[in-house]
């Protein structure tokens, strides 16, 4: 009887015997299942070869069974190159949408405004901020084109002015590179870094820091300013000094109508909704989804007694109030600042749907954003808050 | 394999460290301009400390996430996804908010003095270790299901206890003086500073080779836990005293990255991925490929984000790392539960 030959030795097993070895491109998965396919057809073959004798016949059957699953086997293969294709180009898409969203050069990019500014215009000395109450302050002393370096919040200063941080998070190239003079910031919770600090010392660029909870506070800022620009407040005098000037009036008006307020009385038998009482009790909300409310110590507080109103609540902070509560509060307004004009329409429209029960307070809503920061601006502009107030007051009687 | 994958990984770092080192806003006579650029002297220095600190808090992220995948034989396993990078922000917040009132209730100057004096880093790197570790323990108990980690439940778990230390901080938020609102904001925005505290930093790098050590260490024992804790045990593993070697190291690294950088995502989980994929499951290599492929992702991470600027200055880089991870995660999530590896421990 003639030798049976090694199937192993033909060409198609030979085949049989690579595909055992896993691929460095198939998976682990693939390898495995294909090498159990691999192991059972063998086993079958070895069976085969015993009972019978016609060599070629065995080789024809091994091969039927072996196609399935080598085709199998480059199938997979080909899917899992045509996966690898297809996240390659997924890849390349991304990056090519972020580059012509985002990038250098691309056409998208160019059209946009440039996001950081030149310099060399800039008069000296060059200031940096990163508080946008300060950024109001300087511009209401008309200092706003000192501004070499801005955090993202600060409307006032032109977009051009590079963004340098915000009270937490500091580009400390973008203010290496910008080169303020002075870095005015509101301290943040953990204080000014002592290593920022030790970097501005190095770089030649004086801190000043100031925290703005209130109008004193505010004044202090002016001073430094003041100091800052080696100036003093000179009454008609020309630019700084004279704005200067300007400030130190709205500082004594405003502590001469805080004294004032103090002494006026509150008759709690004048009737509601009239202007005759000396202090009207007053809700003052700067968001109604959710109702937010100020409480005491803070500057909005300084502001509503300096205006003649009294503060009906009588804790400290920022106040989230449930409508139930406002409504059941016996206050005669209720005062509401918004930072646009879309904000007040909302706020109108959520004071409107408070379920007042009885006479319903007077509503007045100013869309006033300068209020909502501690700065010169919103004592310059906090007659609006009375002006709006009275107006209110007129309406209703009409 | 593994020479080619550390091959692969070192030189990714390099071209990335390199691409953050040219980028940046440029000097010129008409301005500045966002541009490649040679920097020289300081700048060369604030560009080389934000590599450093990118890649020390990468690492540091990268060998937490393979922690606490590996203690909890969970592929989802990461500070983030576990909840504890929002418990030590949470201990962190406590602390900012808690400092900065005891230090202004003692202000006598009627509020005029500018300078409330600066939080001591220590107390912040404490705040955050102890509230990741809080969160890791609160979360490893509600996930457990007898003696083993449901994988699903865990995920659960520490979504749902991410969100109420978040909520935490939201509610800190309320105590602190309205213009200070955005500070604990921008803070859980992540960030990485080119100007760092020093010895916070020596602090970083010094407990992430300690951390380093311990798990290079296990590393064989590490192997052997992925396996069922029969089998580990019959292999002379003491499991009990590994796991808790674990949950310190996750826990304590995570915290300390927070502590650092704030809340930075998704790097800890795709970090020991893509060094698994690259370098094998055994954690003699996985160990320092984590550590390699966390520093890879953060420091390309921050390079990709200086040039993105749409008008409010550079993204944060917690912002950037979760436009991205997040889809990485999802990716993961079907992949695993497409091959059934969550339930082997290891989604390749």
């Amino acid at each position: 009887m003639a030798p049976m030959p090694d199937p192993r030795e033909t060409p198609h097993l030979k085949l049989r015997a690579a595909s055992d070895e896993p691929s460095p491109e198939m998976s682990p998965e693939a390898s495995a299942t294909n090498s159990h396919a691999a192991s059972k057809t063998n086993a079958r073959t070895n069976s085969r070869t015993n009972s019978r004798t016609n060599s070629r016949d065995v080789l024809e059957d091994v091969l039927d069974d072996l196609e399935p699953a080598t085709k199998d086997a480059s199938t997979r293969r080909r899917k899992a190159r045509v996966g690898y294709l297809q996240q390659m180009i997924g890849f390349a898409v991304v990056v090519g949408l972020l580059w012509l969203l985002f990038g250098q050069g691309s056409p998208l990019a160019k059209q946009r405004e440039p996001t950081i500014a030149p310099v060399v215009e800039t008069p000296r000395p060059w200031v940096a901020t990163t508080s946008p109450a300060i950024s109001d302050t300087l511009w209401h002393l008309g200092l706003i084109a000192h501004v070499v370096g801005r955090s993202p919040y600060c409307a006032r200063v032109p977009k051009a002015v590079p963004v340098i941080g915000d009270l937490r998070d500091f580009d400390a190239e973008r203010l290496a590179l910008a080169k303020p003079d002075v870095l005015f910031v509101q301290p943040p919770l953990a204080g000014v870094d002592p290593a920022l600090r030790t970097f501005c010392e190095k770089n030649g660029i004086r801190v000043v820091e100031q925290r703005l909870d209130s109008f004193a506070e505010t004044r202090a800022l002016v001073d430094q300013i003041a100091r800052t620009f080696a100036t003093e407040a000179k009454s008609g005098g020309d630019g700084l000094a004279g704005r200067l000037a300007d400030a130190e009036k709205l500082f004594a008006d405003f502590e001469a109508a805080t004294a004032q307020s103090a002494l006026a009385t509150d008759p709690t038998d004048a009737p509601r909704n009239t202007a005759t009482r000396a202090r009207p009790k007053v809700l003052c909300l700067v968001s109604a989804d959710p109702f937010l409310a100020v409480g005491h110590d803070n500057y909005l507080h300084e502001l509503l007694t300096a205006e003649g109103f009294e503060n009906t609540l009588d804790r400290e902070g920022w106040i989230e109030v449930a409508p139930e509560a406002i409504v059941a509060l016996n206050i005669d307004a209720v005062l509401a600042i918004a930072e646009s004009a879309r904000g007040a329409e909302r706020m109108r429209a959520a004071i409107s749907q408070l379920p007042w029960t009885g006479a319903s307070p007077v509503s007045a809503v100013v869309e006033a954003p300068q209020l909502l920061a501690p700065s010169l601006m919103a004592l310059a502009d906090r007659g609006r808050l009375r002006a709006s107030y009275e107006r209110a007051i007129a309406e209703s009687k009409r | 394999m593994r020479t080619r994958g550390f091959l692969t990984l070192a030189l990714i770092l390099i071209v990335a460290a390199l691409l953050r080192t040219l980028i940046g806003p440029a000097s010129s006579d008409d301005g500045l301009r966002l541009a490649f650029s040679i920097p020289s002297g300081e700048i060369l220095w604030l560009r080389s400390m934000s590599v450093t600190s990118a890649a020390v808090v990468g690492a540091t992220l990268g060998l937490s996430g393979l922690a606490l995948q590996t203690l909890l034989r969970n592929p989802l396993a990461s500070p983030f996804v576990l909840g504890i990078s929002s418990g030590a922000g949470f201990g962190v917040a406590c602390v900012l908010v808690v400092g900065y009132m005891l230090r202004t209730s003692g202000d006598t100057s009627g509020g005029t003095s500018g300078d409330i004096g600066a939080l001591p880093w220590a107390t912040e790197t404490i705040g955050a270790v102890v509230g990741g570790s809080v969160a890791l323990a609160i979360v490893s108990r509600f996930g457990r299901m007898g003696d083993n980690h449901n994988p699903t439940t865990l995920v659960l778990a520490g979504v749902i206890l991410g969100s109420i230390f978040s909520a935490g901080t939201a509610l800190l938020e309320h105590l602190v003086p309205h213009g200070l609102r955005g500070d604990l904001l921008s803070w859980m925005a992540g960030r990485l500073p080119e100007i760092p505290n020093t010895a916070q930093l020596i602090t970083l790098a010094f407990v992430t080779l300690v951390g380093f050590v311990v798990l290079v260490r296990s590393a064989p024992a590490l192997d052997v836990s992925m396996l069922s804790d029969d089998e580990a045990h019959s292999s002379g593993v003491d499991l009990r005293r590994l796991r808790g070697t674990l949950f310190w190291t996750g826990g304590v690294l995570a915290g300390i990255a927070v502590a650092y950088a704030g809340p930075i995502s998704f790097i800890g989980l795709v970090g020991p991925h893509l060094a698994r994929r690259l370098l094998g499951p055994h954690h003699a290599a996985l160990v320092p490929g984590a550590a390699l492929a966390g520093a890879v992702l953060l420091v390309a991470a921050d390079a990709v984000r200086q040039m993105i600027d749409l008008g409010s200055g550079r993204l944060p880089v917690g912002v950037l790392t979760a436009l991205a991870g997040g889809p990485a995660f999802l990716w993961l999530l079907r992949r695993g539960f497409q091959q059934g590896g969550h339930d082997r421990g290891v989604v390749r």
